[in-house]
């Protein structure tokens, strides 16, 4: 079983050095996920973008804070077929522990994953938001259930 | 077919994932050498790759191009 | 009643049939002919791994009927014969084999020259087995991922053990078997956790990784393990012998699971050839379900173990079996004497060869093989008659005929000859090629084992491209707007763009005379700050950058480390650091090409891909900026906004950095702004009276203006002076990508050159030559027809004729000239405005 939840998640990318990165403090409300040494990215509800914002302000002296909400197309893979799903739209190896965020190709093409249990969010460039929808439909048809629109994304994170 | 490059990022992944560089030139080459001639040597080779799917970022890999092994990924 | 329809006849299928057993029931012997000679063929293994069962099924060629499950309403063919299997007429080619020897198509029809032309249809239309169906579409089938510390291949008793063995260390287990696993093996699998159980998918090959594609009838799987364990077993070896491949001869595991899974006697009186404790095993089957066994030759050694009461050659072996159409007679050999023997069926079971191809061809991989699949290969004696490969058609004497003509070894002889070529992939003749040139060379590397590759077991090329089938395709935020308008879209590198909205001439007059919009939003935009972001992109431009300041623009080429142009695009200068753009193919390449020199200099920026975050919108005209103006847009004026720079405006209550550009030659705004925004952009620029223009009005807009398209007026190697284009170089610059090189082939004079050519009618087509005095003098890489000028205008390169350059040219007959400025508005006065 299988639902595909149109997530909508505000995406705030922060380039800094590497110490400065490791000593920001993230909003509990926000996945911090490291995408290189010098970048990392926040993952949050959309509605909290700019306070996701303002709580990087420290690294804008010598770094980059920008809100990519826009650069991003989020889809959750929802339920028990969630890591069956993934599967079959990447060679990924998810770790075991949760939550856990990968990159590399999805579907094809350059994405982002975190993973909770049984909810797989996945992150691709907004010019690819259909293809990822088309390339769950082929991949993951008998499996698909129904599609929804999430209203808070981050229920891992709810305290 | 599955030759895999261990991103530091990002974690062991399918070459297809990363766009592949070109040998690192000697640091003594000049323009011209650098440029244009290749060691194209049989064996340990310095040879830079761009993780485009992942991070995004380059590696240096030593790679021995006739086994395929990779020995180090900085 | 179930049943399949064979060719037109229906055929009952009881429970656990395969297409072969239903077939055999009612009486079918002849499944196929063999390739070459088309001899009749029947079944022989029943394991998989001979070609004589392949059939066509519900128009799917080459499924091997003795291990494929019969369903009702199959539809199967018999392969490779015409009119019928049953009466081949191609089956003269039997006869007329010395006129087809082996390696015949590089011999025969070279004289007269004609010969070839006329016989190569013939021979392709009867070569190969079976048709492609070639009229539905490809499946698409998905592929799953699966992560494993152990992947084995097969799932008989060696290799259950080793899963159970691994899956008690603690392993990830996949066990895959490409038919159904015995039923108490597969209980105990289940009971043990962590195994994952692949059933009716086949290992089609080991890849570096390792990688391993297993064929399943849903889906390609590809397990990822840390090793492999090879379990495939072994088939009983094949014995060529004169008439060893007529219907009615059996492998001896063959014809025992004929009898113990389907019930089914392989002929009524039968001779039976063994050689080991197995053989005895299936000789006992066949005894005791009842067939007149007419004779036995067994060593002597295993003699005494045979049932009392059958007559047994000890010693004895096959010389011949005789039959037309199916077998009719064995002729047997013992103490000297030969012996003829009337049955219908002969059972062989003289040994195995290890199914060891997966091993043999990972070499360097952690991979381990069990069970018979690991038994060390002893080579069989050397046959002399009969067909040594049955898929091939190559018979032992077509193996001396090669070496005679200098194949002399296992490797030659199997290319020369295609032994070990076909769907077996040697698993039942390469003993028997290895045997021969043993006979005659020795021990040693020229009776060495062929190269084993993948796949070993045949696979559909649409099941090959699971998962990797589907294209690509990026969508700016508008593309829902251009359906609407009735756009026709067209690849555009990895995008997909309006080429037009239906009427390319009308759109192009509303940018030279009204206002018009076009979604530029594939552009490349990448934004770079940092310490060191001016002394980066100093070094990474041709052209001075350092002095722009906050709210200027600059074109700039983008040169590689040869000197040659791959891309151009705009830098602006913010406040806090730069915004750069690239064209829409090279948006990906930039970002990596920025970040490999930034880590080679050691300069410390960063480097922010907004390619997909932001769109693009150029609001291009004479009316643009009354259209802005319409639409709220304070300060739009060429005071406000010179050409060229960049502001910050709000158009239409969207936050946007307008950069005034000109590439369309009339006054231009580029409006960059959020994703998420531009269809609400979009929506009010139409509202407000823009019409949208398409990517082809576009070329034809830019080419009035003699602007370049990088790819299509650029080659590898085009220098910027080769392009006409010195002043986007600074050599007096310290450094900058491509610096040395230029400096190195500069004092080099040029002997082709990228120039603006004035047509006097029609435009020539793109790609035709350059004439000049009657030499060739270069080709056109752009042309149109100039509406608004009434002549053709090109862009093209021409080569130096003796000392300098054309500067008339005739191409497809027109004559042109070349011209030194812009053909529209030189001054630019227009895009000033």
């Amino acid at each position: 079983m299988l639902e595909l939840v149109a997530t909508p998640f505000a995406v705030v990318r922060c380039l800094a050095t590497s110490e400065r990165l490791d000593r920001l403090r993230v909003p509990a409300a926000a996945h911090a996920c490291r995408v290189a040494s010098d970048e990392l990215i926040l993952l949050g509800p959309v509605a909290a973008a700019q306070e996701l914002v303002a709580a990087c302000s420290g690294l804008e002296a010598d770094g980059v804070v920008i809100d990519d909400t826009d650069g991003f197309a989020a889809w959750t893979l929802s339920g028990p077929a969630a890591e069956e799903a993934f599967a079959r739209l990447s060679a990924i190896e998810l770790p075991n522990e949760r939550p856990a965020f990968v990159q590399g190709a999805i579907a094809g093409v350059p994405g982002k994953a975190l993973a909770e249990v049984e909810r797989i969010h996945v992150l691709v460039s907004a010019s690819l938001g259909h293809h990822l929808l088309e390339r769950v439909a082929a991949a993951c048809g008998d499996l698909v259930v129904s599609e929804r629109l999430a209203a808070d994304p981050i229920e891992s994170k709810r305290a | 077919m599955g030759l895999r490059i261990v991103c530091p990022t990002c974690g062991s992944r399918q070459y297809t994932e990363f766009w592949f560089g070109g040998e690192v030139p000697d640091p003594g080459e000049e323009e011209f050498e650098r440029v244009w001639l290749r060691s194209n040597t049989a064996g340990l080779q310095r040879e830079r790759w761009f993780h485009y799917a992942g991070c995004r970022r380059w590696l240096t890999v030593e790679r021995d191009t006739r086994t395929n092994e990779i020995h180090a990924v900085a | 009643m179930r049943s399949l329809d064979l060719e037109g006849r229906a055929v009952p299928i009881e429970a656990g049939d395969t297409i072969a057993s239903a077939l055999h029931r009612v009486g079918v012997r002849i499944f196929s002919r063999s390739f070459r000679h088309h001899r009749p063929r029947g079944l022989y293994c029943l394991t998989g791994d001979c070609p004589n069962c392949l059939v066509t099924v519900d128009g799917e060629p080459c499924v091997r009927a003795c291990v494929t499950a019969a369903r009702p309403g199959h539809r199967v063919v018999r392969e490779n014969a015409w009119p019928s299997v049953e009466r081949d007429a191609l089956s003269v080619l039997w006869q007329l084999r010395l006129l087809f020897p082996v390696g015949f198509y590089y011999k025969t029809l070279l004289r007269p020259r004609f010969a070839w032309r006329v016989a190569e249809p013939l021979v392709r239309r009867v070569a190969g087995i079976g048709t492609a169906p070639l009229e539905r579409p490809p499946a698409h089938r998905e592929a799953r991922h699966h992560h494993a510390d152990v992947l084995i291949a097969g799932g008989g008793s060696a290799g259950v053990a080793a899963a159970l063995a691994a899956a008690e260390e603690g392993e990830r287990v996949v066990l895959a078997d490409e038919g159904g696993l015995d039923e108490r093996l597969a209980a105990s699998l289940r009971s043990s956790g962590n195994i994952t159980v692949l059933e009716r998918a086949a290992v089609v090959g080991i890849y570096e990784g390792p990688l391993v594609p297993v064929d399943g009838e849903d889906m390609l799987h590809l397990v990822h393990p840390a090793r492999v364990v090879v379990a495939t077993g072994a088939v009983e070896q094949h014995l060529p012998f004169r008439g060893g491949d007529l219907p009615g001869v059996w492998l001896g595991r063959g014809a025992a699971r004929l009898v113990r899974e389907h019930g089914l006697l392989p002929g009524r009186r039968v001779v039976f050839a063994g050689a080991t404790e197995e053989g005895l095993e299936h000789l006992a089957v066949l005894v005791a379900a009842g067939v007149d066994l007419a004779a036995c030759v067994v060593p002597a050694s295993l003699a005494s173990s045979v049932s009392p009461g059958v007559r047994v050659l000890a010693d004895g072996e096959v010389v011949e079996a005789h039959g037309r159409s199916g077998l009719s007679a064995v002729v047997l050999a013992a103490g000297g004497r030969r012996e003829t023997i009337r049955c219908d069926a002969l059972v062989l079971s003289v040994g195995l060869s290890p199914r060891d191809g997966l091993a043999r061809q990972a070499q360097g991989l952690p991979v381990e093989t069990v069970g018979d699949a690991g038994l060390s290969q002893s080579l069989p004696p050397v046959a002399s008659r009969g067909f040594v490969c049955l898929c091939e058609d190559v018979a032992a004497p077509d193996l001396e005929q090669a070496w005679n003509e200098g194949f002399r070894s296992t490797e030659l002889l199997k290319r020369y000859t295609t032994a070990t070529m076909g769907p077996c992939q040697g698993a039942l003749c390469e003993p028997h090629l290895r045997a021969f040139v043993r006979g005659r060379a020795g021990e040693g590397a020229l009776s060495a084992r062929t190269t084993a590759r993948p796949p070993v077991r045949p696979i559909r090329l649409e099941d090959a491209a699971a998962g990797v089938h589907f294209a690509v395709e990026q969508r700016t935020a508008l593309h829902e707007r251009h359906l609407e308008l009735g756009a026709r879209m067209e690849w555009s590198g990895d995008w997909k763009r309006p080429e037009s909205y239906g009427d390319p001439p009308a759109e192009y007059w509303a940018v030279r005379r009204e206002a018009s919009v076009m979604d530029v939003g594939t552009l490349g935009k990448i934004l770079v700050a940092g310490p060191d972001a001016t002394a980066f992109v100093e070094r990474i431009y041709p052209c001075r950058v350092a002095d722009l300041e906050p709210g200027q623009v600059r074109y700039s080429l983008l040169l590689n480390e040869a000197g040659y142009v791959f891309d151009d695009g705009v830098v602006c200068r913010l406040d806090d650091g730069y915004y750069l753009t690239f064209t829409s193919g090279g948006a990906e390449q930039a970002e990596a090409w920025l970040r490999d020199w930034a880590e080679t200099w050691g300069l410390r920026v960063h480097i922010v891909n907004r390619t997909h975050g932001l769109g693009a919108i150029n609001v291009t005209g004479p009316r643009a900026r009354a259209v802005l103006e319409t639409l709220g847009a304070a300060a739009v004026d060429g005071d406000s906004i010179p050409f060229p720079s960049q502001r910050r405006l709000h158009v239409a209550g969207v936050p946007c950095l307008a950069l005034r550009l000109g590439f369309t030659g009339e006054l231009s705004f580029e409006l960059h702004h959020p994703r998420s925004e531009g269809m609400r952009l979009w929506d009010a620029l139409l509202d407000a009276g823009a019409t949208p223009h398409g990517l082809e009005a576009l070329r034809l807009l830019r080419l009035e203006k003699g602007h370049i398209l990088v790819g299509q007026d650029t080659d590898f190697d085009s220098t910027p002076a080769k392009l006409d284009l010195p002043w986007a170089v600074r050599m007096d610059k310290p450094d900058f990508v491509g610096k040395p090189a230029l400096e190195r082939i500069g004092g080099i004079s040029l002997t082709q050159r990228l120039v603006r050519l004035a047509f006097d009618s029609a435009a020539p087509p793109e790609g035709a030559l350059l004439i000049a005095g009657s030499r060739r003098a270069g080709y056109v890489t752009s042309s149109r027809f100039s509406p608004v000028l009434g002549h053709g205008v090109a862009l093209g390169w021409l080569r130096r004729q003796d000392d300098s350059f054309p500067d008339a040219v005739v191409a497809d007959g027109t004559s042109g000239r070349v011209v030194a400025e812009a053909f529209y508005d030189p001054t630019g006065s227009r895009l000033r405005a």
